[in-house]
């Protein structure tokens, strides 16, 4: 390239800068000359013309007043000659010089032979502007100038003279004028095209250290600077050479240094996103499935899904506070210790409450993590989890058509004391029936900012996707979350990492659990004991009472007269049983398959008093529902969810099994009798 | 069999009374929430809901008298539950739903409350 440039440069016919500047000057000092001469040419000539014609008429006056006395004399013609010849000797340029008397004829003139003939001007004069009265006359035509003035003594014209001047004495003494202004030109020209020259050697002699000087910055080297002591604007040039060569050194070096960082980053975020899947787990009719796009800086988003013992599915999403390596390394280390310990936890919250002992030791000030540990039973669906005051787990029910959201408490591992978080993690859990999909997810999708005026995407936003999206599937909400964030980001860089995580189970309803799952104590008095078959389960209820039920709604007035002197609080705990399995336990149009038995309080059976309820619908377990914090407004305002907890609260105890090929069975038991119900005061 | 909560609404000086009778289950707490609510919205000063004739109230209704306080709240329009059965008023105690709701013995007392925290009724 640097070769071809060097060709084109050898190639270019150079126009020399002295010579450009010589021409010019003379071309210059040329033009000045002929307009200057020119226009002075024009003015001698007037200012030569009337001098010469005021003059003649003054000659001619001159000799008409000697000739006014000659005149009256006998013979005038001897006293005239001598001052007529005279006049032409001393002036060549004079025509003619006459003088005439009142007839016309010539009594005065140089040669002898023309006295006493007629005297007669040339017939194309014609009377010029100057230097004439009214009776002195001024004419003239291309050849001459002519003035003729009378000649009077007293009131009598005696004669004329005639004075006449050659018009080429004008045009001599203008070309002797010319040629004296040519020399001096030339002498000019001569010298200026000297001067340019001298001057333009003088300051062009810093320009071959200018080229050598850009030749080399050409050739790369921006390290030997310019020295021009040249005062002229050359000199501020090469002064500005030399900074612009250091500035192109401070870039490159810069842009090394850039692409250094850029190649550090981009193995910072391959690294980063090698320790997240990139493919779903699958444990039993639950899957988990993951997706993670990074900002443009890497950041500290970390998911990872996996499988645990027990047929259990273990998600872990955080979010480290802070961007770049920095962020990145928390994250990589978060990742190892979430490897390392993840089986030994069954708790999520003991597993956070581990998390952040081993961080602590390690953060900088001002970096924390929030994490969401969840713990899928895939047998029943049971969602255990604990959040470090990360963003809300979010459950699509398609069968109730709402999206709850749960909120936990809990700080951020890594911020405040160790007891502080201790205190505040709780594990929660819900219950992921067939169709529901869960969503766990960092703040980069809520708070994705809109381009044209930072408004957040919002949590609604990520509801209504998953109303919307939830029959196509986990993947496709995933999918359509990336890419309306990207799209209300107007860009497919985010301003923070984006992770998503869905949860969420491809079986049907009709697919059989796998094994039990029991949420109280099977020794306690009141149990189902060795229930595990529909033969045991006969057994069993074989000396109780049983209602069928066959269609919804069941009535409360059913449930009392079958219950007869039965506890009030166990017929509603049944009646809410029943609404919740008629709501949350089948997937329309599905009909019910609802059993339930009672025995009598009277009956000498182990299970006297107690009910037992069987359904086939998706597993339901009382622990599976967060008791409502009536302390929040938007619980009262919700004003739902009282169902399990009114059972947890209005029972003594609560025998909830799935058992395969049987069903759920819930064992409720109630409450010694209260002698006081009646006199509850308000 | 069929599940039946009627509902009568009465409106006197700003407050707006809704007496049911029948059962409160999770058939008839969807309509009840409705009229208490419509009524909530044309009442001025306060509304009563009278439930003297509700031996039972499900969960839902427990719900709907918690939405129904908290949107009066609101709303600045004060909301009283009169006349709760025994065997309600021991559901809301057992289920602490008791500070979370203004209940009155009945219809006159509710009354009263209401004059007693709105001068100008």
């Amino acid at each position: 390239m640097s070769e071809t440039k060097t060709r084109q440069l050898q190639r270019r016919r150079i126009v020399s800068m002295r010579l450009v500047f010589s021409l010019t000057a003379a071309a210059l000092v040329m033009a000045s000359v002929i307009g200057v001469g020119s226009v002075a040419e024009r003015y001698l000539r007037r200012a030569l013309t009337t001098e010469v014609q005021t003059r003649l008429m003054l000659e001619a006056q001159h000799l008409a007043n000697l000739g006014s006395d000659a005149l009256l004399d006998d013979f005038p013609e001897l006293l005239l000659m001598p001052v007529v010849q005279q006049m032409q000797d001393d002036r060549p340029e004079l025509a003619f010089v006459v003088l005439t008397d009142h007839e016309g004829l010539v009594q005065g003139h140089a040669d002898s032979r023309r006295h006493g003939t007629q005297f007669e001007l040339p017939k194309d004069l014609v009377p010029e502007t100057s230097g004439a009265g009214q009776s002195n006359i001024l004419q003239g035509d291309s050849e001459l100038i002519v003035a003729s003035v009378p000649i009077i003594r007293g009131e009598d014209e005696l004669g004329v003279v005639h004075v006449g001047l050659w018009r080429s004495y004008l045009d001599d003494v203008v070309a002797r004028s010319r040629r004296a202004l040519v020399g001096v030109s030339a002498v000019m020209m001569v010298l200026a095209v000297t001067i340019a020259s001298i001057l333009m050697h003088v300051l062009l002699r810093p320009v071959t250290a200018l080229r050598a000087g850009l030749e080399r910055v050409g050739r790369g080297d921006l390290d030997t600077p310019m020295h021009l002591s040249d005062r002229t604007e050359l000199g501020l040039l090469a002064d500005t050479v030399n900074d612009m060569a250091s500035q192109i050194r401070d870039s490159q070096q810069a842009m090394i240094e850039k692409e250094r960082l850029d190649h550090e980053m981009d193995l910072a975020r391959r690294i980063q996103a090698s320790l997240m899947p990139d493919t779903g787990v699958k444990v039993g009719r639950f899957s988990g499935l993951g997706l993670f796009e990074s900002a443009a800086e890497v950041g500290g988003d970390y998911f990872d899904v996996f499988e645990l013992p027990e047929h259990q599915l273990g998600v872990f999403v955080a979010d480290v506070a802070g961007k770049g390596l920095g962020g990145c390394l928390v994250t990589s280390m978060l990742a190892a210790l979430v490897r390392t310990n993840r089986r030994e936890f069954t708790s999520p919250r003991e597993l956070l409450v581990r998390l952040d002992r081993d961080l602590a030791g390690f953060l900088e000030p001002g970096i924390f993590v929030t994490a969401f540990y969840g713990i899928l039973d895939s047998r029943s669906g049971r969602f255990t989890f604990a959040s470090a005051a990360h963003c809300p787990l979010l459950l699509a029910r398609p069968s109730i058509g709402v999206v709850e959201e749960f909120t936990t408490e809990g700080v951020p591992l890594g911020i405040l004391p160790h007891d502080v978080l201790e205190a505040s993690l709780v594990d929660h859990s819900a219950l992921l029936a067939d169709g529901d999909l869960a969503l766990i997810y960092t703040d980069g999708l809520t708070e994705a900012p809109r381009a044209s005026d930072g408004e957040q995407y919002g949590v609604d936003r990520v509801k209504t996707v998953m109303r919307n999206g939830i029959s196509r599937g986990s993947t496709e909400v995933l999918e359509t979350l990336r890419r309306e964030v990207s799209e209300w980001e107007g860009s497919d860089a985010h301003a923070d990492d984006l992770t998503l995580l869905a949860l969420c189970s491809d079986m049907s309803p009709e697919t059989e659990v796998a094994s039990i799952e029991c949420t109280t104590d099977s020794t306690a008095t009141g149990s189902l004991g060795r229930v595990f078959s529909e033969q045991d389960l006969a057994e069993a209820t074989a000396a109780a009472t049983a209602l069928p039920v066959r269609e919804f709604p069941v009535a409360v007035k059913d449930v009392e007269d079958w219950i007869a002197q039965g506890d009030a609080l166990l017929v509603q705990a049944v009646y809410e049983y029943i609404c919740n399995v008629q709501e949350h336990g089948f997937m329309a149009p599905r009909r019910p398959s609802l059993e339930l038995w009672y025995w009598p309080s009277q009956l000498n059976h182990p299970l006297a008093g107690q009910v037992l309820i069987r359904d086939k619908g998706r597993p339901c377990p009382p622990d599976s529902v967060v008791s409502p914090d009536l302390e929040d407004s938007a619980v009262r305002m919700r004003g739902r969810g009282f169902g399990w907890e009114f059972m947890r609260r209005a029972l003594e105890n609560i025998d909830y099994r799935v058992i395969p090929k049987v069903g759920n069975l819930c064992l409720m038991k109630p409450r010694p009798p209260i002698k006081t119900r009646e006199s509850v005061d308000v | 069999m069929s599940n039946v909560l009627s509902m009568t609404v009465d409106a006197s000086n700003g407050i707006v009374t809704v007496t049911a009778v029948g059962i409160l289950d999770a058939v008839t707490s969807a309509d009840f929430r409705d009229e208490c609510l419509k009524s909530l919205a044309t009442a001025d000063t306060g509304l009563i809901i009278d439930v003297e004739g509700v031996p039972f109230v499900a969960s839902s209704g427990l719900g709907t008298f918690l939405l129904v306080t908290e949107t009066g709240k609101r709303k600045q329009c004060p909301v009283v539950i009169s006349g709760a059965a025994a065997p309600v008023r021991e559901v809301l105690a057992m289920m602490n739903l008791v500070p979370f709701l203004n209940l009155q013995p009945d219809t006159a007392a509710a009354n009263s409350f209401l004059k007693s925290v709105i001068p100008t009724v």
